[in-house]
C-alpha cells in the first residue's frame, strides 16, 4: 500500500482505519502525527466560539422589522435612548438653573437662563451666602439629582420588563451603548490613557456577556 | 444536530413567554431574543458568508426569516436549534443566489498570512481565516460537519447533494485547511528558533 495521503488520512479523523491502513499507521510516525493534528483541527473548529455582531446591527434589523410591520412597541435599547434623552434635558434644566442662579446672585437679567421652571425652583432654594453655601448647595442638589435619576431609571427599566444586572442579555444593551460610546471617546482622543482603559474594560465585558448568552442559552 | 436541554427548567418557559410575545410583534421581546442569539447566529451566517460585510446582510436576513416564521415554532425543538437552521438554510440560499449572480473566483493561498503570535485567540484567527479561503463548496461542508455538528445525511438535504458527496468534500476540506495551517506552524516554529 503506498504512502496515505492527507485526504485518506482526514477521512479517519472519524472513521476507524482499515486493518490495512491501521498497519501502514504503526509503521510511520509522521503519519501518525498528521492524523493527530488533523483531529485537533477538527477539535478546534467544533469549538470555534460565537462571533461578535456588528455594532448597531440590531437598530438595523429593528427598523427592518418595524417597515415589515413585524414588530411594533419600544425596544429596551429604545427605551435606554429616550432615558437618555430625559436625562440629558434633565443636566439641561439642572445647569441653566444654576446659571440662572449664578446670574442673579451678580444682578445680571440671566434669571431666565433656565427658564420659568428655574425662577420656581431658585424661589425655594434658601440663598447662600457664602463659597461653602453655595458648595453644599450644589452638592446637595445633585445628590438629590442622582436620586432622581436613579429612580427615573429603574421605573423605565421596570416598565420595559428590564432587570440590568440580573442576566447578560438584559446588561448587554447597555453595555453596547457605552461601548459605542466610548468608541467615539477613543476616536476622538486616541492617546488618552483613561479613555483606552476604560474601552478594554468596556470591550472585556461586552465580550464576557456575549459568551455568557452564547453558553447560557444555546448549548 | 442535537442541543442539550436548557440547564434551568424555568428558562424555557420564560423564553416561551419572550417568543409568544415576539409573535404578537413586542418589538421589546423581538430585541431580548436577539441578544440571546445574535453571536451564535451571526457565527454561523459569518462563516458561510466568507466575510464580514456579507455576513450582516445574511444576518438581518436571517433574522427577519426567523421573525417571520415564529408562529410556526411549535417549540418540539428547542428554540435555538430551531433558529439555527433558519440561519443556516437563509444564509445556505443567499449564497446560491450571489453565485447565481456573479460567479466570483478567489485564489487560494497555501499558507494563511496571519502575524504569528500566541493563545487561543491567535488559533482561532488562524482557522476563521484559513475557512474563509476555502472554496466556498468544502467551506460549507466543514462549517456544518466539523463546526456545527451535522450529520452528512443533513448536510446532503441542506445543500442537495448526496451523503457520499459531502464526506468527500469534507476530507478534502480538512487536507486544505490542515495545508494552510502547517504552513503557518513552520513559520511560526522559524520564528520561534529565531527568538531563542
Amino acid at each position: 500500500m503506498e504512502r496515505m495521503n492527507l485526504e485518506r488520512l482526514a477521512r479517519l479523523v472519524d472513521e476507524r482505519p482499515t486493518p490495512e491502513e491501521q498497519k501502514v499507521l504503526d509503521g510511520d510516525p509522521g503519519l501518525r502525527r498528521e492524523l493527530e493534528a488533523l483531529k485537533e483541527q477538527s477539535w478546534s473548529l467544533r469549538n470555534l466560539p460565537a462571533l461578535l455582531p456588528p455594532v448597531g446591527g440590531w437598530h438595523q434589523l429593528e427598523k427592518e422589522l418595524s417597515a415589515a410591520g413585524l414588530i411594533h412597541g419600544q425596544s429596551r435599547a429604545a427605551v435606554w435612548r429616550k432615558w437618555m434623552q430625559v436625562a440629558a434635558a434633565v443636566v439641561l434644566f439642572i445647569g441653566g438653573t444654576s446659571v440662572g442662579w449664578v446670574s442673579a446672585s451678580a444682578g445680571e437679567p440671566g434669571l431666565q437662563a433656565g427658564g420659568g421652571e428655574s425662577a420656581a425652583t431658585l424661589a425655594s432654594f434658601e440663598a447662600p451666602t457664602t463659597i461653602d453655601e453655595a458648595t453644599a448647595l450644589v452638592e446637595l442638589k445633585d445628590r438629590e439629582f442622582r436620586a432622581a435619576l436613579a429612580e427615573y431609571r429603574r421605573l423605565l427599566l421596570a416598565q420595559a420588563g428590564a432587570q440590568p444586572g440580573q442576566n447578560p442579555a438584559a446588561r448587554l444593551p447597555y453595555i453596547q451603548t457605552i461601548a459605542a460610546a466610548t468608541h467615539v471617546a477613543a476616536e476622538a482622543h486616541p492617546g488618552d490613557p483613561f479613555i483606552n482603559s476604560y474601552l478594554v474594560r468596556v470591550m472585556e465585558e461586552q465580550a464576557q456577556a456575549l459568551r455568557q448568552i452564547s453558553q447560557d442559552n444555546w448549548n | 444536530m442535537t442541543h442539550s436541554p436548557g440547564k434551568n427548567p424555568g428558562s424555557r418557559e420564560i423564553e416561551a413567554q419572550l417568543i409568544r410575545r415576539a409573535c404578537e410583534g413586542d418589538g421589546r421581546a423581538v430585541r431580548t431574543l436577539y441578544d440571546r442569539y445574535a453571536p451564535r447566529v451571526y457565527a454561523v451566517v459569518r462563516r458561510i458568508a466568507g466575510d464580514d460585510d456579507t455576513a450582516q446582510d445574511y444576518a438581518q436576513e436571517a433574522w427577519i426569516r426567523a421573525i417571520r416564521a415564529l408562529p410556526t415554532f411549535r417549540g418540539d425543538a428547542r428554540f435555538s436549534t430551531w433558529l439555527h437552521r433558519i440561519a443556516v438554510n437563509s444564509a445556505l440560499q443567499a449564497v446560491r443566489k450571489e453565485k447565481t449572480r456573479r460567479m466570483r473566483e478567489v485564489p487560494v493561498p497555501e499558507v494563511v498570512p496571519v502575524a504569528p503570535d500566541v493563545g487561543d485567540v491567535l488559533l482561532e484567527r488562524r482557522l476563521e481565516a484559513a475557512l474563509d479561503r476555502l472554496p466556498e463548496g468544502m467551506r460549507k461542508v466543514l462549517i456544518l460537519h466539523d463546526v456545527e455538528g451535522y450529520t452528512h445525511e443533513e448536510i446532503g438535504t441542506a445543500l442537495g447533494v448526496t451523503a457520499g458527496t459531502s464526506k468527500s468534500q469534507l476530507f478534502k476540506a480538512r487536507a486544505k485547511m490542515r495545508r494552510m495551517l502547517r504552513g503557518f506552524e513552520s513559520s511560526a516554529k522559524e520564528v520561534e528558533a529565531w527568538s531563542v
